[in-house]
């Protein structure tokens, strides 16, 4: 099974911030009130980035970044189970930023 | 029941007045009030008439006159527009005392040797950006004091300054109807309403990059998302890290970010500019001991700072280091065929131009705050 995030639709087309305290659409709150109980259901998670007007660095690395960092997940883990997608090209950077920030992030 | 005859209206109110004043005398408090005091009692009170009829006569006759610089701009006279910037900022605070009278309808407009105002019709021309520094110390001004700052002669402002300021909401912070006509200028530059708070927020920035975009048409979908990608980190860094609970600021603050944008329609260019009036980043950036030790010693290489802090590696420094979002603001001017972008902070000034070597030097008189402004065209 496989469980679709499209964040434009479930979470802002506004997203900015990292923590909760900057701001009502932030990292911090993505990754733990949607990403991370996503995740923990077992399932593949594939999070669509289209959509959103906006993807600052602090966003992007706190939510994703954040999975290793804060949440305690496996890169290893993330490398199976979930799939950051970027339908349309204009995406892209996006996407690769998202998966370097996992993939440069260190426990604790 | 006595008849009040105009003489008798006059005794009570004497009376009443110098009893009003021995209450006071006798508490300590001189008849004497503050400049803030006069505003908050009788300013706010005033119609635009009595302003410009009794008051404006006054303070052109007795009060002393603040001339800003004709060309109020950041990019061809930052020291002067940023001396007049710390020198506005003195004035909602100093405490210019006023002389009494018996009569308070006579009195409110008698305006004493320590009454500072500023003439706005010495300015001939002024930026979007220095525009957006002005509106900003006048809303902190308002916000701070609760009442909005006054203007005087504003029929006799340059007609393209008073637009530009229309334009970007000045008028609105003076509580002003400002009844100027498109056509009484020839402007091709449209500037947008300022938007300010104290949050993350992308979605007002976002309706500005459209707005202005939509007259210049520079920027393509893409380029609309990583500028507003870079706006809102600048937005964030300002929330973050621009006033720290640590740090005691010479001047009270708001802790807000002001944005605004403008399009050159002739030109196809269009700027966004976002300012906050911060501790700037000379201040909060130690990267290495020297810069901290540069920084502490008064503002001798803040451009070198600025330019140190646009480098700082987002992925390896730690979450905590102001301008980590500085390569999201590198990658919205990269993306264009022509782009430049400016970080005005403290003493410095750093500019990163597609197509040229990064620049930085140091200004004289510091700016109150961290200004960036992004600039790009369609080509060079």
């Amino acid at each position: 099974m496989t469980m679709v995030i499209n964040i434009a639709e479930e979470f802002s087309s506004h997203p900015a911030g990292r923590y909760r305290k900057d701001g009502k659409f932030s990292g911090e709150k993505f990754r733990d009130e949607i990403l991370v109980p996503a995740l923990k259901s077992g399932e593949t998670v594939t999070v669509i980035l289209d959509g959103v007007r906006s993807y600052g660095s602090s966003f992007l690395e706190e939510s994703f970044g954040g999975l290793v960092r804060v949440s305690g997940l496996e890169k290893s883990e993330l490398k199976k189970h979930l799939i950051i997608e970027a339908q349309d090209e204009m995406y892209e950077t996006f996407q690769r930023r998202a998966l370097k920030y996992i993939e440069d992030a260190k426990v604790g | 029941m006595k008849k009040l005859t105009e003489k008798y209206k006059q005794w009570l109110l004497t009376r009443a007045i110098n009893e009003s004043r021995r209450k006071n005398h006798k508490k300590g408090n001189r008849s004497q009030i503050t400049l803030s005091q006069w505003r908050r009692n009788f300013v706010r009170n005033l119609s635009q008439e009595e302003i410009e009829n009794e008051l404006t006569p006054s303070l052109l006759k007795n009060g002393v006159k603040i001339s800003p610089p004709e060309i109020f701009c950041l990019d061809k006279n930052f020291e002067e527009v940023a001396f007049l910037i710390s020198e506005l900022r003195r004035i909602p605070i100093r405490s210019g005392k006023l002389k009494s009278s018996n009569n308070p309808a006579v009195n409110i407009f008698r305006v004493t040797k320590d009454t500072r105002y500023i003439d706005f019709r010495d300015i001939k021309e002024i930026s979007p950006a220095a525009a957006l520094v002005l509106a900003a110390e006048y809303d902190r001004a308002r916000r701070l004091s609760n009442q909005p700052l006054f203007t005087i002669l504003i029929d006799e402002w340059d007609p393209i300054v008073r637009k530009r300021l229309d334009d970007i909401g000045f008028f609105e912070l003076l509580e002003v109807d400002n009844e100027i006509e498109n056509s009484e200028t020839d402007e091709d530059v449209a500037i947008q309403k300022f938007i300010s708070g104290n949050l993350s927020d992308t979605e007002g920035s976002d309706k500005i990059i459209i707005a202005v975009n939509k007259l210049t048409k520079t920027l393509t979908e893409k380029g609309e998302i990583v500028l507003n990608s870079a706006v809102g980190e600048a937005i964030n860094n300002a929330c973050a890290y621009a006033y720290p609970d640590w740090h005691k600021f010479s001047s009270p603050v708001t802790k807000q970010w002001w944005l605004t944008g403008s399009a050159d329609v002739s030109n196809r260019r269009l700027k966004i500019v976002m300012y906050d009036q911060g501790l700037t980043i000379p201040v909060h950036f130690p990267e290495t001991k020297k810069v901290e030790i540069l920084s502490l010693l008064g503002g001798d290489d803040d451009g070198e700072v600025i330019k140190k802090a646009t480098k700082l590696d987002r992925t390896s420094t730690g979450e905590k280091q102001h301008g980590k979002g500085f390569q999201d603001m590198k990658d919205s001017i990269e993306l264009n065929n022509s782009g430049r972008m400016r970080v005005i902070s403290r003493n410095g000034h750093y500019i990163y131009e597609k197509g040229q070597k990064e620049s930085s030097f140091t200004n004289s008189f510091p700016l109150h705050g961290t200004l960036i402004e992004w600039e790009i065209g369609v080509e060079d």
